[in-house]
């Protein structure tokens, strides 16, 4: 027996399926801008090397220089290695996607995508996944060859390797949740360029993706380790190069930790709120 | 010839009023704007001002020098953005969508009629954010701002617009016979911003050289800046050359130019 009208599907193995749905169309748009991700890898590996330039020079002929915040001398080898992975990082997890909540707005598409039976905030989120997971083979690939540019190295053992793994996890989901929150304004108003451009700026900042927290002003580095950005960029990296260890380890992702659920928390608040601004272009 | 350049000079004030009048309707997103504008090219100048405040020195300039250093290239960034925004990726869409026949039929020359398309207020922030710096680095500095050094600078940034002007209508000229040169206007973008706020001295001497010669990002702030601080010492090349970036840039926009107007015959129109 058929049904005549449409039900509302349900159930939680129609939601996966509905959710990596979007997160592959996500990722295939991003695919179509391939020659684009191409360039980035080419301009990624320019950043890399005048990076360590900049650092080999003001390191000069000392192998190593103390590092703030407890921990410890930072050698040449290791500056470098995180310049390679901070800048790969940063790239990969905060790219711009032809996803965005902004272009649904302008455009008038988020009646319709309102109208669809999974969430819009959980369509936007698997949107960013999608396109997180298309940079993941391009970051590989600028791994690899930041070997000859610059440098790369193995994680500083198997515990650090393991809490890279779940700071690298928290930092995606925390990276998800800001360009979530920011992409939101566009509720608010239709032109958010101004917006994200401020973003990019504290973000790179504070994240630790252009200097990393030890090598920060005392006053800088005590803002960035209260704000969410450095778990989405230092953290991880720190943790893979053996910088935090012990029990700085377990602080660091416990903070993460914390973040993702604050961050969760305002994301549903300001999502309630702005459900009731929506306004449908065009007609 | 010189009526001729007269009136393009005149058709150019008309057009880009136009085009400016229309970014002017706008008005309430204009400040945001400016504030993001100046806080992504602040970006790189804030990774400059954490090392120094660390190091003391890049490559033995300190943060003044720094400053004037990145200033001049935001300056000259601004000058470009002002002049010739259209010139990066646009380009590809009017060639795609057959915009380009229109401009082929009005009697002003089609790369004019090209840059006055649109205008972008948010330069209005590079020009801030590069004059703000480089006062900031000038004054800091102990160098006799006389009328000839300032004149100096400012055929500098001049100079500096153009080069960056070259490099994208190059660019542009390509997209006769390409698809699509959005990437590669975006390319030399980021890779000017990357690479154009360090002296250049901290690179091997190889990288210097292609920096001059292949794709010439050093003649745009690096050796006026040189040669203003009295540093052509430094440099891979000899100091006469540097003397001689505003002419470099007038030089490489004039060639860029004949490029383009060699493509244009390549044009084919858009298909259905």
């Amino acid at each position: 027996m058929t049904s005549l009208t449409p039900v509302a599907p349900s159930g939680i193995w129609w939601r996966l399926r509905a959710s990596a749905a979007i997160a592959r169309l996500a990722g295939r748009s991003m695919l179509f801008y391939r020659t684009s991700l191409a360039i980035s890898v080419i301009v990624l590996l320019v950043q890399i090397y005048a990076l360590s330039m900049v650092w080999t020079s003001v390191y000069a002929d000392r192998g190593a220089v103390p590092g703030s915040g407890g921990v410890g001398d930072i050698s040449i080898e290791m500056q470098l290695a995180y310049v390679s992975l901070s800048v790969v990082q940063f790239w990969a997890l905060n790219g711009w996607s032809a996803y965005s909540l902004q272009q649904r707005v302008r455009e008038g598409r988020i009646g319709t995508d309102l109208a669809r039976p999974l969430g819009l905030l959980w369509q936007v989120v698997m949107g960013r996944v999608g396109t997180i997971a298309a940079c993941l083979p391009f970051a590989a690939a600028v791994l690899v060859l930041a070997t000859t540019v610059g440098n790369v190295s193995p994680p500083a053992g198997l515990g650090a390797a393991a809490g890279y793994l779940v700071a690298l996890l928290l930092a995606t989901i925390i990276s998800i949740q800001l360009v979530v929150l920011v992409d939101m304004t566009s509720f608010w108003t239709l032109e958010v360029t101004g917006i994200y451009l401020s973003f990019s700026l504290v973000s790179r900042l504070l994240s630790g993706s252009l200097v990393p927290l030890w090598f920060m002003p005392e006053w800088l580095r005590v803002l960035a380790g209260l704000l969410p950005f450095q778990a989405t960029t230092f953290t991880p990296v720190a943790i893979y190069l053996g910088t935090l260890t012990g029990t700085a380890v377990w602080r660091a992702l416990g903070i993460s930790a914390v973040w993702v659920i604050i961050l969760g928390v305002a994301l549903r608040l300001s999502w309630n709120r702005v459900l009731n601004r929506v306004v449908v272009q065009g007609g | 010839m010189i009526t001729r350049i007269r009136r393009q000079a005149r058709m150019y004030r008309v057009l880009m009023g136009a085009a400016m009048r229309a970014q002017g309707q706008y008005r309430a997103n204009l400040i945001i704007e400016l504030i993001g504008a100046i806080a992504y090219q602040g970006a790189g100048f804030a990774f400059v001002w954490v090392v120094v405040d660390r190091f003391g020195q890049i490559g033995g300039w300190g943060l003044a020098e720094l400053a004037l250093l990145y200033g001049l290239r935001l300056g000259a960034h601004g000058v470009f953005t002002s002049l010739f925004a259209q010139l990066m990726g646009p380009i590809s869409d009017v060639v795609r969508e057959g915009e380009f026949d229109r401009y082929l039929t009005r009697p002003v020359n089609p790369l004019l009629q090209l840059v006055t398309r649109r205008f972008n207020l948010t330069v209005v922030g590079d020009l801030v954010g590069g004059a703000a710096l480089v006062v900031a680095g000038a004054s800091q500095i102990d160098v006799a701002w006389t009328a000839p050094a300032v004149a100096y600078l400012i055929l500098a940034v001049v100079g500096g617009a153009f080069i960056e002007a070259a490099m994208h209508l190059t660019a542009s000229a390509l997209s006769f016979r390409m698809i699509t040169t959005q990437a590669i206007s975006s390319a030399i973008d980021q890779l000017l911003s990357t690479l154009g706020g360090y002296p250049q001295k901290i690179f091997p001497i190889g990288f210097q050289l292609g920096l001059t010669f292949v794709f010439p990002l050093a003649f745009m702030a690096y050796f006026p800046a040189t040669v203003l601080l009295g540093r052509t010492d430094e440099l891979a090349v000899p100091g006469w050359l540097a003397v001689l970036s505003p002419a470099v840039g007038v030089i490489l926009l004039l060639a860029a130019y004949g490029f383009w107007r060699g493509q244009i015959r390549h044009y084919a129109s858009t298909g259905n």
